[in-house]
């Protein structure tokens, strides 16, 4: 077991074939989570930065004195639909979770092990998907996805909360009030964290960027400003960065085509609201569609 | 003070599975975190500590580990990195297997990590037939069952026979 949890896992998915002991052993839960120990680097933060056809995205490992790329090609063969309009939603102990632009569509992928997971199809598929979640639940032990779904029509707009999870494979609504708001013309970042469902908007009243904050187990509902001021030409990001809730601020220089990223921490998210900027990365990366920070 | 000064020169004996006996300062010792919850719970009284699963040569080999690590500062680092891969070096796949099971069993996190690593560099490009007979497994397939077990990650494969 301390052998070949230091394996790759293109190594360790052909030791499958050594025998059914050694099958079972590396399918084991407590086996990949040592494994997922061994293949982490320490104090690291990754960025992904995708292209605009999704099918190709760059993980930069930004150690504390380093700067390392890897690449990492989604377009192989075992991919079960065309990914050109997916987007990545989230990603949590190496899994990601993807969905298409605007539609139901939802899936969970492995990358390492080039497997996915199309998700059921949710209640009210017909809806938008305004927002996707995805994070691991200590609490009922299971990898979660949140959609939020909205109805447009001339008169209304609504708002439907469901709830998936992984183990049971099934989707349960649950309730919640999200006041009417409209829909930014391209992506809303989002990430989830103790049931806390956080999501970038742009407030059209007073034109700038704000987060809006879902508590899916009280199902309330509050909208906050961010500690800068971003108008909507700007892309920022939100993501979980050493269980912090973390927001991503590029800032492109036109004359030297290059971005830097101004990452914010935010702490104690559920007393108050107190941003402390943590980390300027860059400038070295040029400008991307869309860009994730992870972090061990 | 005066004790703690008294205790860093006691020294302590190891019995290895085939009888041998090893004198070790208590420094060296403490390597290891099995023979450090020892010493804390005073269970040392014995004069002599028996490794009923650790043969001479392994022993031998794992106490020299220790002692490097023990008595090099920290500052080092460069050293005992350098130390490590020549220790390592020429070793057989026998001799690695037995300083794994060791290091596991005496709780020695250094030597467990560079030994386990060593040996799953040796066949992670290894066809997965060759890792059976490394590992001596016995392969409980049935042909269609491997390949159905192939056929999950046949990317994974490519190249391989």
């Amino acid at each position: 077991m301390e052998i070949l949890s230091r394996l790759s896992v293109k190594s360790l998915l052909r030791c499958k074939s050594v025998s059914k002991n050694w099958y079972s052993l590396i399918r084991n839960p407590s086996f990949i989570s040592l494994h997922h120990t061994h293949a982490q680097p320490h104090d690291c933060i990754s960025l992904i930065r995708t292209d605009n056809n999704f099918t190709y995205h760059s993980f930069y490992y930004l150690f504390p004195d380093q700067t390392s790329i890897q690449h990492l090609d989604l377009s192989f063969t075992e991919r079960p639909v065309d990914l050109s309009c997916f987007r990545i939603r989230g990603s949590c102990n190496g899994l990601m979770c993807l969905s298409e632009w605007f539609k139901a569509n939802i899936m969970i992928c492995n990358p390492a092990t080039r497997e996915f997971r199309l998700l059921p199809r949710p209640p009210y598929h017909n809806w938008l998907t305004n927002h996707v979640g995805f994070a691991f639940d200590s609490k009922t032990n299971d990898y979660i996805v949140v959609r939020v779904a909205t109805l447009y029509e001339f008169s209304r707009i609504d708002h439907k909360i469901q709830i998936y999870g992984m183990s049971g494979d099934s989707w349960k609504e649950i309730a919640a009030t999200v006041p009417n708001h409209r829909l930014r013309p391209y992506d809303h970042p989002s990430t989830l964290m103790d049931g806390v469902f956080y999501w970038l908007c742009y407030d059209f009243s007073i034109e700038v960027c704000a987060i809006d904050v879902l508590n899916t187990v009280e199902g309330s509902f509050k909208r906050r400003a961010l500690p800068v001021s971003v108008g909507s030409e700007s892309r920022p990001n939100i993501c979980l960065l050493n269980d912090s809730l973390a927001l991503v601020v590029p800032m492109y220089d036109n004359q030297l085509e290059e971005t830097q990223f101004d990452v914010w921490l935010m702490k104690d998210y559920r007393v108050q609201e107190c941003w402390t900027k943590k980390y300027t990365i860059g400038p070295h990366l040029r400008k991307s569609a869309s860009i994730w920070v992870s972090a061990k | 003070m005066a004790s703690s000064i008294e205790n860093n020169n006691e020294k302590l004996t190891l019995k290895s599975s085939d009888g041998e006996e090893f004198l070790v300062e208590k420094h060296v010792a403490l390597q290891s975190t099995l023979l450090q919850n020892m010493l804390d719970s005073d269970c040392s009284s014995a004069d002599v500590i028996p490794l009923p699963k650790i043969d001479a040569r392994t022993l031998a080999l794992v106490l020299g580990y220790c002692k490097k690590h023990a008595d090099a500062s920290s500052s080092k680092q460069g050293e005992l990195n350098s130390f490590d891969s020549e220790f390592l070096k020429d070793m057989d796949m026998g001799a690695l297997f037995n300083l794994v099971l060791a290091a596991n069993f005496m709780e020695i996190k250094g030597l467990l990590d560079i030994a386990a690593q060593k040996i799953a560099d040796t066949i992670k490009d290894k066809p997965h037939q060759e890792v059976r007979e490394i590992f001596h497994v016995e392969n409980d397939y049935t042909p269609e069952e491997e390949a159905a077990v192939r056929e999950e990650n046949r990317w994974a494969f490519e190249g391989f026979p």
